[in-house]
């Protein structure tokens, strides 16, 4: 990951209104990324109709594509160098539309069309339900109080932390210092020393204000679901069964090419 | 080394989801009793430090290649392995979510390879004995790379194991591990040495910072749920090693063994039946082991799948907008 790819969390920066329960999203998207990872390697067209999962959801909660595809290509890498080998060690034909193509390249296919739509549907959720909007609904469904401030205390201090090391990187460049390993101490450790003392401010100042352990405590009555909420999991749960257990693509196909012939 | 969601099965992603949450309940019951001063600010704001860390990197001279330093020894140094395990957890978790570094499925894999190897073995039982016996610079030195290089391989083995396991890959294991063991090493020692460089310069500058956060008797709970996770992680490791090593596949190896055939005969009954055809419905090529030949797909069935993939995402496309213009109008 690259220093600037954190100032690209711009489409997390305000909780977009899409009035549905981050508790919701959460669970949908779980049961969705179960959904895509429990096709076998080879049924590439079986997936494809699961894709309206994301699409729905982000151009209902109005998350920017652009942006969504910059962050996947930033982590597309480690799952081409898994995936591109299938071609070479999986070399039995098959035939589509009278071309013949290798099983390796359709597992190839498969494997990054489910990394693409998992990982745009994580991001989505990410984006619509707003990272302390999940923090609250997992705090109020039993996640571990230690946990659950940690993760508050991390968001908010991370943006702090790396402009600090960004202005020590410039600053050493700029006086035509190298980056190199043997500088890593004289580069991080007073980073690290400064971190430090910044925790120390941050632990008397919330001790001042009453700090008893916990920044924010989950009541259970905030993961009830509104009527909207409930139509919209019912609905996209059945799709998800029925995209899971029939071929709906093909069924619509032959349907539209027997209406059009 | 993260793992994508994309990489792992249900059943994996299940299994140590299932680890990782028992480890990070035991380490959070931990946190909350070590009554460590000030704790709970130092985790947050190491955390991101370790996070922005590690978006430097620092050139090696002569290879052309970078390094970084290594988070979860580094937090284990400073905070001890449960507040650590917590702080990598928490790491993991911004990174899947925000950057797509991972992802809600893997996170279980990617919390026990880069979160367990490193903070409940590397850093008690390599880098801990290691400056035990070796005062000053040497033996953080040493500890640190020896440490990391541990905790890499450790994890890297684990993703060959999890990518495996899941049947993702075509590659063979033997190939996927020569392909990942050394590349980890190498990226173990850099970081054990970027590690070592910072840990040293905050020794001899602000020592206390090193000994505030490891407490002397972890709780025995604890200690028990490492032992265990140990000994599992071994006999994976041991039965996966086996099994990558008795070619094809070690199961059909020890069937053939014991019944003479490579495939049992289920018996008949209905329940048997009823899950064989709720199987053949969820997987149609439940055995690709058929080998040398080309199959024929019936050209109206792609067709049909195509067309009918374009259209559910078009129907998709309309009623996003529609619901979206709706929203915007209220």
């Amino acid at each position: 990951m690259r220093l600037r790819d954190l100032y690209r969390t711009e489409i997390y920066d305000e909780r977009r209104e899409t009035a549905l329960s981050p508790m919701l999203l959460l669970c949908l998207t779980s049961a969705y990324i179960i959904t895509v990872v429990s096709f076998d390697r080879y049924q590439t067209l079986r997936i494809i109709p699961l894709a309206a999962y994301p699409i729905f959801v982000g151009l209902f909660s109005g998350v920017s594509g652009r942006d969504l595809f910059r962050k996947m290509t930033a982590v597309m890498p480690f799952v081409i160098l898994i995936g591109i080998w299938n071609p070479f060690f999986d070399r039995i034909g098959t035939e589509h539309l009278g071309i013949i193509i290798s099983r390796g390249w359709i597992s190839f296919f498969s494997l990054m069309i489910k990394f693409l739509m998992i990982t745009a549907s994580t991001l989505i959720m990410v984006s619509a339900a707003g990272f302390d909007g999940l923090c609250r609904c997992a705090a109020a469904a039993g996640l571990p109080e230690v946990l659950v401030t940690q993760l508050f205390l991390l968001n908010r201090y991370i943006r702090l932390i790396v402009e600090e090391a960004h202005n020590t990187l410039r600053a050493r460049v700029f006086r035509g210092g190298k980056i190199t390993l043997s500088n890593a101490g004289n580069v991080c450790g007073p980073l690290l020393m400064r971190s430090v003392s910044r925790s120390e401010k941050i632990h008397n100042a919330l001790l001042c204000r009453g700090f008893d352990g916990a920044l924010w405590r989950g009541k259970r009555d905030m993961n009830r679901l509104s009527r909207q909420d409930i139509i919209f999991g019912i609905f996209w749960t059945a799709y998800f069964l029925v995209v899971r257990f029939f071929d709906i693509s093909r069924a619509i196909g032959d349907l539209t090419v027997r209406c059009v012939i | 080394m993260h793992m994508a969601d994309a990489l792992v099965s249900p059943a994996v992603g299940g299994l140590f989801w299932a680890a990782s949450a028992f480890l990070t309940a035991k380490s959070s019951a931990a946190a909350k009793n070590d009554n460590m001063s000030g704790g709970t600010a130092l985790m947050g704001v190491l955390a991101a430090f370790v996070f922005a860390s590690q978006m430097i990197n620092f050139s090696i001279p002569g290879t052309g290649s970078s390094g970084h330093i290594g988070g979860g020894l580094l937090l284990a140094i400073l905070l001890g392995p449960e507040r650590a395990f917590l702080s990598m957890v928490s790491i993991l978790t911004v990174q899947a979510l925000f950057f797509a570094d991972g992802g809600l499925l893997a996170l279980g894999c990617n919390i026990f390879n880069m979160g367990f190897f490193p903070c409940f073995i590397a850093y008690p039982h390599i880098y801990k004995r290691i400056t035990e016996r070796v005062d000053g610079p040497k033996g953080i030195m040493s500890g640190a790379i020896s440490a990391s290089v541990a905790g890499l391989l450790m994890g890297a083995f684990f993703v060959v194991l999890q990518t495996t396991l899941s049947r993702i890959t075509a590659l063979p294991v033997g190939v996927f591990m020569m392909m990942m063991l050394p590349v980890h090493f190498a990226i173990g020692a850099v970081e054990g040495f970027a590690t070592a460089m910072v840990i040293i310069y905050v020794y001899a500058r602000m020592p206390e910072v090193l000994n505030g956060g490891s407490p002397d008797k972890p709780e025995n709970g604890m200690k028990r749920a490492v032992a265990v996770f140990s000994v599992l992680a071994l006999l994976t490791g041991g039965f996966f090693a086996w099994y990558a090593s008795s070619s094809p596949d070690g199961l059909e190896w020890s069937i053939v063994n014991v019944t003479g055939t490579a495939e049992l005969d289920a018996p008949q009954t209905l329940i048997h039946s009823l899950l064989s055809s709720l199987q053949d419905m969820i997987a149609p090529l439940p055995d690709y082991s058929i080998k040398g030949e080309t199959y024929s797909e019936n050209m109206g069935t792609t067709v049909s799948g195509i067309v009918g993939s374009i259209i559910t995402l078009t129907f998709a496309v309309f009623m996003g907008m529609m619901f979206s213009k709706r929203k915007n109008r209220q």
